[in-house]
């Protein structure tokens, strides 16, 4: 009788089991989703689940423009997913604004916090709360082809050496020739690696100096079509126009000096690891940022942000997530993958004093990590995506040679229109 | 007798049903919930906060200088686009009608363009076209012409993207004027050719009038089309030089995806779609059918 039913009661006993595997793995395991375009990112979530086994991180990759557009419709449908939020520097306001982020001060301690660089701090907070923490931070460095220098008769400068625009601007026509005359420079002087973005652009004005943003964080009008900006960004339009030593188009910059058709090239400390990891053929270095003679020191940074959905199904979770990417642990992985520095003051000393980086072309980090003291945040605006969108109309028009005052203007009364919708 | 009719009711309904139901689920309710959406605004409220504002939307899109010479830029850019591309595509379908030696290569190469998908055709002109490093701009070179600034020209940018876009356009509409064409009765135009008509004066006096319905399906799918154009913009100019290419299609995806307004583009498409309404009905009765 029992031998008879023998099979039947394996499979009784297979499906209770079954029956009680399910709600126990159900209730501990936790899918967190986080989209996001930056490298690295697999790797900490990986480490991430290697300490909480039963939460995984599905890291949905997307281009650098679409992780903007889906917070947008995501974040603005109310929906719950992604649970962690890949937040810029500079929207971080934007997002407190329309409430999408949860406060995170209590998941911090104030040691945590007092360990991050000040600026980047300053980025993560809206409206006295801590929104973002910031996971890893950036300066613009300048990178220039020695070869090519050499040839134009100029003296590379030291890795402690800040030129200045006047001087950019010389080597530059120095630089650029056509040597085969067909109407496009075989060598170009200067270029920008993201050359309509304000990001990249915001010293030029800023190291006159002079404003980006009015007080109220709310005015452009009179601030970004000043005597000031025009002065500014008619130099940025001379250089792809009257003096034809930067390229007009949207030929990559980064190509173009792995080439060795760009002499002098401003960019992010994060191509330093790949002119190391995939050599380039010509001698190169990096200065720190130029800045307008007799002008502020300025220099481009600033980093991405994590901050947990407020719609979130699991926030708490999420936060230790969040802490985790922000964490002295993670740096550590986000600069071995693809070499932007760690956002904590400890950190930085480390990779400043560290003897491996006193070499070239390990230094390089080093002249990247000295430009710390200098970043300067982009505007903290709620209007900021507005301002940075409409601002790259107006740069790539005054790249194509279009009148600076009138594209700057124009400028100012479409972001002034956005942004007056803002105030209360 | 009457049963039978029933039943032919019943068999129509049921093999319609399922186009009514996608058009119904994925067209008319979404054309509506815009029309709703564009009643509430979200850009200056806390999460989950909807506020019903009325015409507020309308009102700012009709006071945006910037919304209506994307209008603008977009109803020029139409008037130019759609006669070029129907009137290329009649001449295309024409020739590769023609009974002559070698006709069936071309026949193959002149659908390639179709293939492609319109991101990729647009990212590959984008580079053809490329003030310094473009194949167009080597070209003009080879053959002693100056080099040409295209996309990055205010004068020369929207009339690239019709290029662009009539790459695709123009063999893919043709097909229907060749199905037309062949539809055609040959004794219609052999007696015509007996009566002693020239090809141009049976193209204009046979083949035209008898293409009128199909010219009005090309014409106003192409309107409808071409009002929504999106990507090349997207992917080539953003809108510029100096939103030379600004169309209404770029402006709303702004508003409602960069800049978070969904109550605004809402009220945008909601504009746009009356636009095209209006032209669409236009069209049809120019080309309603006489008979």
């Amino acid at each position: 009788m029992i031998l008879r039913n023998l099979p039947r009661l394996i499979i009784l006993v297979l499906l209770g089991s079954l029956l009680v595997a399910i709600p126990s793995t159900g209730q501990d395991a936790v899918e967190l989703s986080w989209i996001t375009d930056l490298p690295g990112a697999e790797e900490v979530a990986a480490r991430f689940t290697e300490y909480n086994p039963n939460i995984t991180v599905r890291v949905d990759k997307v281009s650098f423009r679409e992780v903007f557009q889906q917070n947008q419709i995501r974040l603005g449908s109310g929906s719950p997913e992604p649970d962690i939020v890949s937040v810029d520097a500079p929207v971080v306001a934007s997002y407190g604004f329309r409430g999408w982020l949860l406060p995170l001060d209590e998941a911090f301690s104030q040691e945590q916090i007092d360990g991050w660089i000040d600026a980047l701090y300053t980025s993560s907070i809206y409206d006295g709360q801590l929104l973002a923490p910031p996971i890893w931070n950036s300066a613009q460095v300048m990178y220039y082809n020695a070869d090519l220098l050499e040839a134009a008769g100029i003296s590379p400068p030291a890795p402690d050496e800040r030129w200045t625009w006047e001087q950019v601007t010389e080597a530059a026509q120095a630089l650029a020739n056509d040597a085969d005359g067909d109407g496009v420079n075989d060598v170009w002087g200067l270029q920008f690696g993201q050359y309509n973005r304000i990001y990249q652009l915001q010293p030029i004005p800023e190291s006159l100096p002079t404003a980006v943003l009015g007080d109220d964080a709310l005015t452009v009008e009179g601030i970004i079509n000043s005597e000031d900006w025009v002065k500014a960004f008619t130099w940025f339009g001379d250089l792809h126009n009257a003096l034809g030593v930067s390229p007009q188009g949207g030929i990559s910059s980064g190509e173009l000096f792995r080439n060795s058709q760009l002499g002098l090239y401003v960019d992010g400390g994060w191509m330093i690891n790949q002119f190391i990891n995939n050599p380039v053929e010509f001698s190169w270095g990096t200065a720190p940022h130029p800045y307008w003679e007799g002008g502020a020191i300025t220099v481009p940074g600033d980093s991405w942000h994590l901050g947990v959905n407020a719609n979130s199904e699991h926030p708490e979770e999420a936060t230790e997530f969040v802490k985790f990417a922000s964490s002295v642990e993670a740096g550590r992985i986000w600069f071995d993958v693809w070499g932007v520095w760690p956002a904590h003051e400890e950190m930085l000393e480390e990779l400043i004093n560290d003897p491996n980086n006193a070499e070239w072309p390990n230094q390089a980090f080093v002249v990247a990590a000295n430009e710390a003291p200098y970043v300067t945040p982009r505007p903290l605006t709620v209007g900021y995506l507005e301002y940075e969108e409409i601002l790259s109309d107006a740069f790539e028009d005054i790249r194509n040679g279009a009148d600076v005052a009138d594209a700057l203007s124009q400028a100012a009364g479409r972001i002034q229109r956005e942004m007056d919708k803002y105030r209360p | 007798m009457l049963a039978s009719l029933r039943l032919e009711r019943w068999t129509a309904a049921f093999f319609l049903a399922p186009a009514i139901i996608l058009l119904l689920v994925f067209r008319y309710i979404p054309i509506v919930l815009g029309f709703e959406e564009a009643l509430y605004t979200n850009s200056l409220s806390l999460a989950g906060g909807r506020k019903f504002v009325g015409l507020a939307n309308f009102l700012a899109v009709y006071e945006d200088p910037v919304v209506w010479g994307s209008f603008k830029t977009t109803l020029i850019f139409s008037l130019i686009v759609n006669p070029l591309q129907v009137g290329l595509a009649l001449l295309l379908a024409e020739l590769i009608n023609l009974r002559v030696p070698g006709i069936a290569i071309f026949r193959a190469i002149y659908l390639v363009p179709i293939a492609i998908s319109a991101p990729v055709t647009a990212i590959a002109w984008g580079l053809a076209l490329d003030p310094n490093y473009g194949l167009i701009n080597g070209i003009l070179r080879s053959i002693g012409l100056p080099r040409q600034p295209f996309l990055q020209h205010p004068d020369q940018a929207l009339w690239s993207i019709i290029g662009i876009i009539s790459w695709i356009g123009v063999p893919y509409w043709s097909l229907f004027f060749l199905a037309g064409l062949q539809g055609i009765s040959k004794d219609v135009l052999e007696s015509a050719h007996v009566d002693g008509a020239n090809s141009l004066r049976t193209f204009v006096s046979i083949k035209l009038p008898l293409l009128r319905r199909i010219i009005a399906f090309v014409l106003v799918s192409d309107t409808v089309v071409n009002f929504t154009l999106f990507a090349p913009v997207y992917l080539l100019t953003r809108g510029g030089p100096q939103l030379s290419t600004h169309l209404v299609m770029y402006e709303a995806y702004r508003r409602g995806l960069v800049y978070g307004d969904i109550g605004i583009a809402s009220a945008i498409i909601s504009v746009l779609l009356i636009v095209v309404i209006v032209f669409v009905a236009i069209e049809f009765i120019i080309l309603r059918p006489q008979h």
